[in-house]
């Protein structure tokens, strides 16, 4: 991990419906993430998490505040050779292996489309090469790259869908609930995979994911999101460690664990959102862990 | 009466597909003692799911058992006439489903879903299900009853609605409730909040649970005792304490090391390699047996039976003959076995 940012969102915004009444989804957040790092965005269903990741691949338009890649603004890319070049080091991984996939398409065909739309094999025996090579880095037998999505299972297709991310050589990758839709056999699978690529490809991710226990393994920072706003954000240890935020720390209590004993001694923190006076803002409460509170402190 | 409220023996279920007969519940027997929750933990596919609907009698059209009894209260189900098995099903056996979204009618007031279940059970007048359904609502925590009771699914929140779920299932007082999956389709903090009621429901109630989930910690907040499936197989049962801090099989080392922990970091995970069976053609020998780093000879020829490790816990694995050679368990699972020992 660098200490360059290669993604800078400022004050990011995303309001649903047109006038100023719609929801705001994503809420004024503001995060860098460096190069080569797994930064892990957690929170629960409707907080603005995938929102965001799918801004950050221009998949959603921002309504207000910037996303810098690579220094520049992905909000002035003009133009088709720009949008290209943007696609082409920006890939994402949804979540669902079985909707992401076209049934009507060979794994083949599947994997390459980014090479053929960034044009980027030689010939036909280039371009079987460059696929022969990505499925083998994912783990799967190239002699199966003439079958079709539902002849894989779950955490095969998932390796598709990898394998198609990893195609245009990317810099960043966007994982999207990538193992919440796995068996807790395959989850462990596809976690190695995804680290062991980004050591060999020196890739920066951006880990979306509400399963906090995986979200802190894979990650070296984590930002808690709620509502929208980024409530509490820090080294992925410090934060799952020393949770400042109520929000935080009621989802941390709330992650049941493979340990009896300490299920049974368990006490839950509960959450109740309130409205707070003051401005509220991410403050630096210790050396980069940051809190969402008001200028006083809470 | 019997300890045991419910038992499966020797059950097998089949589906005909269209390539060919999936062999989805291959010899499974357990039973559910009074007042407990039985977890019944694996992957999809594995027949945690078919077990219960054949228990209702709720299978596919296509599904035939292909043998076995389910005795509740000593009284095979599956020789019942369904006359008598919708009588049993919501009245005395009752089911919770996984998502709280569709389980409910969207057309019909919650209040009056509740009052239908409980005067389709029991003899009552309007006015006595009415009472029962509110008394309901307010047990399972649904503030403002009076005026709730007259509103649509579709003003419920997620966990709201697997609340109702919860209510119309205890409707008529079941001695035995099967929850699929209950809590899957919520988010964590509801999720806790779920468990934590049914937790208190149950020892309100006494009545027996079978929790099916895939989750290893919702397990173990829940359970007393603990069945592992693997592909339509039980391989290993215990008490909570038995599986999580000794577990015997393979699949169940397998399943609790890769779950990272609060101090995992750094290193790999675990990772069963891998994929399950399918269950058109089950393998000769052990199902685990391909995907198994501890597999011996026998596995490949010969099913392992279920060996006693304590009156209360078996596992099907061959490590546990007297012959077997002595294996060394992953670190994560030896680690357990020192913090239980403490």
């Amino acid at each position: 991990m660098s200490d360059q940012a290669l993604v800078e969102v400022s004050h990011l915004t995303h309001r649903y419906g047109e006038d100023q009444k719609g929801y705001k989804a994503v809420n004024d957040i503001s995060f860098s993430i460096m190069e080569g790092e797994t930064f892990g965005l957690v929170g629960e269903s409707g907080c603005g998490k995938s929102t965001t990741g799918r801004m950050l691949v221009k998949l959603l338009d921002i309504t207000s505040g910037a996303v810098r890649f690579g220094g520049q603004d992905i909000s002035r890319i003009r133009g088709r050779g720009e949008l290209l070049s943007f696609r082409r080091d920006v890939q994402i991984i949804f979540q669902d292996p079985y909707a992401s996939l076209d049934p009507r398409k060979k794994v083949r065909d599947i994997i390459a489309e980014g090479i053929d739309v960034h044009h980027m094999a030689a010939d036909a025996q280039d371009r079987e090469r460059q696929v022969v090579e990505l499925m083998e880095a994912v783990g799967l037998r190239p002699a199966h790259m003439t079958r079709y999505p539902h002849e894989f299972s779950g955490g095969q297709r998932q390796r598709i869908g990898i394998a198609r991310a990893l195609a245009t050589r990317p810099r960043f990758v966007v994982c999207d609930e990538p193992i919440s839709a796995l068996d807790v056999s395959i989850q462990a699978q596809v976690v190695n995979l995804l680290e062991q690529l980004q050591r060999e490809r020196k890739l920066t991710y951006l880990f979306i994911a509400h399963d906090l226990s995986m979200v802190k393994y894979i990650s070296d920072r984590i930002a808690v999101m709620c509502r929208g706003r980024i409530v509490e954000m820090g080294d992925a240890d410090e934060v799952y460690n020393h949770p400042l935020h109520p929000y935080t720390q009621s989802l941390i209590s709330a992650i049941p664990r493979p340990d009896p004993h300490s299920e049974r001694e368990r006490v839950r923190t509960a959450y109740t959102y309130q409205e707070q006076g003051g401005e509220l803002a991410l403050r630096e409460v210790e050396p980069g862990h940051f809190v969402l509170c008001a200028e006083d402190g809470r | 009466m019997s300890d045991n409220v419910l038992e499966v023996r020797h059950l097998r279920v089949s589906f005909d597909t269209f390539v060919g007969k999936v062999h989805a519940i291959r010899d499974v027997s357990f039973a559910l003692r009074r007042g407990e929750t039985l977890a019944l933990v694996g992957e999809s596919g594995s027949g945690k799911s078919v077990t219960c609907r054949a228990i209702m009698r709720l299978l596919a059209r296509n599904a035939r058992i292909d043998g076995g009894e389910i005795l509740f209260e000593g009284e095979n189900l599956l020789e019942k006439p369904m006359r008598e098995i919708r009588h049993i099903r919501g009245g005395e056996i009752a089911m919770i489903f996984q998502d709280p979204m569709t389980a409910l009618d969207p057309t019909m007031k919650i209040g009056r879903q509740i009052a239908e279940t409980v005067t389709l059970h029991r003899r009552v007048s309007r006015a006595q299900a009415r009472a029962r359904a509110l008394e309901l609502l307010e047990m399972v925590g649904i503030e403002e009853p009076e005026r709730r009771y007259h509103q649509y699914a579709h003003e419920f929140s997620g966990g709201q609605r697997q609340r109702i779920v919860i209510a119309i299932a205890l409707a008529a007082d079941p001695k035995v409730l099967i929850a699929d999956e209950p809590t899957t389709a919520l988010d964590v903090t509801m999720q806790a909040q779920i468990l934590d009621l049914m937790r208190g429901l149950q020892k309100k109630t006494g009545t027996s649970v079978i929790f099916i989930t895939h989750d290893l910690g919702v397990v173990a907040n829940v359970a007393d005792r603990v069945a592992v499936m693997y592909a339509g197989k039980i391989i290993e049962i215990g008490t909570a304490d038995e599986v999580f801090y000794d577990p015997r099989h393979p699949y169940t080392w397998g399943l609790l090391a890769s779950m990272p922990t609060l101090e995992t970091g750094g290193e790999a995970l675990y990772a069963i390699p891998g994929t399950p069976p399918t269950l058109i053609d089950p393998p000769q020998g052990d199902a685990f047996a391909p995907r198994n780093a501890w597999a011996l000879e026998i596995d490949e020829i010969l099913e392992p039976p279920m060996f006693e490790v304590t009156p209360t816990h078996f596992a099907a694995t061959w490590l546990l003959d007297p012959r077997a050679p002595s294996v060394e368990p992953p670190q994560a699972i030896r680690a357990r076995r020192r913090e239980a020992g403490q």
